[in-house]
C-alpha cells in the first residue's frame, strides 16, 4: 500500500479513536451538580427560615474505583472498610456545591448542632438529572421525617431562581 | 618536606575542587544555605514539611519537567508554556460546564486541551523559529500578549459564542467566565485514587502520599529518557548543540525545534490540569500567570542553567523551591515578627534567581568566548615566534 494512504488512515483513525474517547468519558463521567444553601431556606408561605445545623453528606461520591474495589474486599475478608467513606461539611450559613454522577446509592445525612449531632438518617438516593438538586440534604430530611420537616418546606425553584438566589447571597 | 608538599597539594586540590563545585552550582549552593538557616527559623514539624513538600512535588513536578525538552532543543526556557497552562484551563472550565465528575472528568480535561495546546504550541514554535538567539524574552513577551487573546476568550466568547450551560459560571452580566471557579468536581481525584497515608495517629492526620499522580511523573520522566535516545531526540539534542553543524549534517533544524515547543506546550498543559486538581480552585485570570515564572525559577534553583537541564534538577529545583516557599513566612515571622515580610521574600527570590541564573550564564558564557579567543591568539601568535 502507498505510504501516503496508510499515513492518512492513521491519522484518520486516530481522529475517530480521539472523538471516541471524548463521547465515552463524556457519558462515564457525566454528573450533576448539587447546589447547598445551608443559608435560609423558603417555607411553603414564603417565609424565611434560617439555617439551624452543619449538614455531613457521607459517602455521595466514591472516592476512586481503586478504593471501592479495596473496601469491597476488605469487608468481604475482615467484615470493614479499609478507607473511609468521603464526607462532605456543609456549616451552617456557608453555601457550597458537589458534584454527583449520576447513580443509586446509600448516602447518610448528619446535622450538627455546634459539635453535637442532632439528626443522623440513611437513605438510598436516586439523583435524577431533571429535578432542580437545590437542597438536596434537606429534601432527604423531609421525605424520612415528617415532624423535624416541618419547619423546612422547600419551595420548587428552577435553575433561574437559583441563580437569582445565589446572586442575592453574593451581593 | 615532601610530606608537607603532598598535604598542601592535597589540601589545594581539595579546594580546587571545592571552588569548581561552588562555581558550577551557585545557585543550589546559595538555597541550601538559605534553607540551613530558615528551616529551624519558621519552628515547622519534620513531618509538616515532608507533608507539604510531597503536596507541592506532585503539583509542581509535571510543570516544570515540561520545560526540558525545548532546553534540550537549545531554545532556552519556554516561558510560553503558559499557552500550555490557559489550554489546559480552558479545559477545565468546559468540563466543570458539563459537570463531568471525577477520573473522567481529569482525562476528559486532558483530551480537550490537547488540540488547543498543538494548536497553541504550532504558533509559538513557528514565532520563536523567526526570533532565533531570543527565544527566551520572546516566549515571554508571547505569554503576556496570548494572555490578552486568553482573557478575550474567556471574558467575552464564553457565553455567546461558546456555549455556557451552568449559568453559575458566567459572570452576572450573561457572559464571560466568573473569577474563581471551584474544581469540586475533579478535585484531587488523581491524587487520592490510591489514598496513602503514614505515620497516622488520633490527632494527627499524617503524610499523604500523592501516589498516582507520582506514578504519572515517573512515567514522564521514563517517557523523557526514552525521547532522547529516539531519532528526534538525538536530533534535538544536535540542534541544541550547535544548530548550524546540525543543519548541514541534514537535520531540519526549524522543525525540530517546533516539535520540541509543541511537546512543551502540550505537557504544560497536562501539568497545569495535574496542578489544578490538586489545588480544588481554578483563579480564572490568574492561575496561569505566574506558571512559567515558578517553572523556570524551580528549574533553575535545581542547578541548570538555559543550556543544560535534567531530571535531577526538576526534582532537586522543586523541592529546594518550595521549601522556601513553606517556611519564608513563618521564618520572616519568627525572625521580624510579620509574616508578610517572608511572603515578599519569597516572591523577590522566585523573580530574582531567575534573573541571577541569567546572568551567571551570560557571564560564564562570556568568559568561555573570552577564553576561547584567548586560546585562538596564542594558537595564532605560536606559530609566528616560531618562524622568527
Amino acid at each position: 500500500m502507498n505510504s501516503n494512504i496508510k499515513g492518512i488512515i492513521v491519522k484518520i483513525s486516530a481522529i475517530i479513536i480521539y472523538i471516541l474517547l471524548i463521547v465515552f468519558l463524556y457519558n462515564i463521567g457525566k454528573g450533576h451538580t448539587v447546589y447547598i444553601f445551608n443559608q435560609k431556606f423558603i417555607a411553603s408561605d414564603g417565609t424565611e427560615i434560617e439555617a439551624l445545623y452543619t449538614c455531613k453528606i457521607i459517602n455521595p461520591v466514591s472516592k476512586s474505583v481503586f478504593v471501592d474495589f479495596a473496601n469491597l474486599i476488605s469487608t468481604k475478608i475482615f467484615g470493614k472498610k479499609v478507607y473511609e467513606d468521603q464526607v462532605f461539611t456543609f456549616h451552617k450559613g456557608v453555601p457550597g456545591q458537589i458534584v454527583i454522577p449520576w447513580h443509586k446509592k446509600k448516602v447518610v445525612f448528619e446535622f450538627y448542632d455546634g459539635k453535637n449531632l442532632v439528626k443522623r438518617i440513611e437513605k438510598e438516593v436516586t439523583l435524577d438529572p431533571k429535578i432542580t438538586q437545590y437542597v438536596w440534604q434537606l429534601a432527604a430530611l423531609f421525605v424520612d421525617n415528617n415532624e423535624w420537616s416541618g419547619q423546612y418546606i422547600i419551595q420548587e425553584t428552577t435553575d433561574t431562581e437559583i441563580i437569582k438566589d445565589t446572586e442575592k447571597v453574593t451581593e | 618536606m615532601k610530606k608537607i608538599d603532598n598535604q598542601n597539594n592535597l589540601l589545594k586540590n581539595i579546594f580546587k575542587s571545592i571552588m569548581v563545585f561552588i562555581s558550577k552550582y551557585p545557585v543550589p549552593i546559595m538555597f541550601i544555605i538559605f534553607l540551613i538557616f530558615t528551616v529551624p527559623m519558621s519552628h515547622f514539624t519534620v513531618k509538616y514539611l515532608i507533608n507539604e513538600l510531597l503536596t507541592r512535588l506532585a503539583r509542581n513536578s509535571f510543570l516544570v519537567l515540561s520545560l526540558l525538552l525545548p532546553i534540550m532543543a537549545g531554545m532556552g526556557i519556554n516561558f510560553a508554556m503558559v499557552l500550555g497552562a490557559m489550554a489546559g484551563q480552558i479545559a477545565l472550565i468546559l468540563i466543570t460546564d458539563w459537570s463531568i465528575v471525577g477520573i473522567p472528568g481529569f482525562f476528559l480535561a486532558i483530551l480537550i486541551s490537547l488540540p488547543i495546546a498543538i494548536l497553541l504550541g504550532f504558533f509559538c514554535g513557528y514565532i520563536l523559529n523567526r526570533a532565533k538567539g531570543r527565544e527566551m524574552v520572546t516566549s515571554m513577551i508571547l505569554g503576556f500578549f496570548m494572555n490578552g487573546f486568553y482573557q478575550f476568550v474567556v471574558l467575552y466568547m464564553m457565553g455567546p459564542v461558546i456555549p455556557i450551560k451552568n449559568k453559575l459560571l458566567l459572570l452576572s452580566r450573561g457572559f464571560g467566565i466568573r473569577n474563581a471557579i471551584n474544581l469540586q468536581a475533579i478535585r484531587q481525584c488523581i491524587d487520592d485514587f490510591i489514598p496513602i497515608t503514614v505515620l497516622k495517629t488520633q490527632y494527627d492526620p499524617g503524610i499523604k502520599i500523592q501516589i498516582t499522580t507520582f506514578i504519572l511523573i515517573a512515567i514522564f520522566c521514563l517517557f523523557i529518557i526514552w525521547f532522547k535516545k529516539t531519532k528526534i531526540g538525538q536530533d534535538m539534542r544536535a540542534v541544541g548543540q550547535d544548530r548550524l553543524i546540525a543543519e548541514s549534517s541534514g537535520i531540519a533544524s526549524d522543525k525540530t525545534r517546533l516539535l520540541s515547543i509543541v511537546i512543551s506546550t502540550v505537557l504544560a498543559a497536562i501539568g497545569q490540569i495535574i496542578f489544578l486538581q490538586n489545588i480544588g480552585t481554578l483563579s480564572t485570570y490568574n492561575s496561569h500567570d505566574q506558571t512559567g515564572q515558578f517553572a523556570a525559577a524551580s528549574l533553575l534553583v535545581g542547578g541548570a542553567t538555559v543550556s543544560s537541564a535534567n531530571i535531577g534538577n526538576v526534582f532537586l529545583g522543586v523541592t529546594l523551591f518550595h521549601l522556601m516557599f513553606i517556611v519564608s513566612p513563618m521564618a520572616g515571622k519568627n525572625i521580624l515578627g510579620n509574616a508578610q515580610v517572608g511572603e515578599y521574600f519569597r516572591v523577590f527570590v522566585s523573580y530574582g534567581i531567575i534573573a541571577i541564573a541569567l546572568v551567571l550564564y551570560s557571564w560564564k558564557r562570556h568568559k568561555e568566548k573570552e577564553r576561547e579567543r584567548m586560546a585562538l591568539r596564542q594558537n595564532t601568535i605560536a606559530p609566528k615566534t616560531k618562524t622568527e
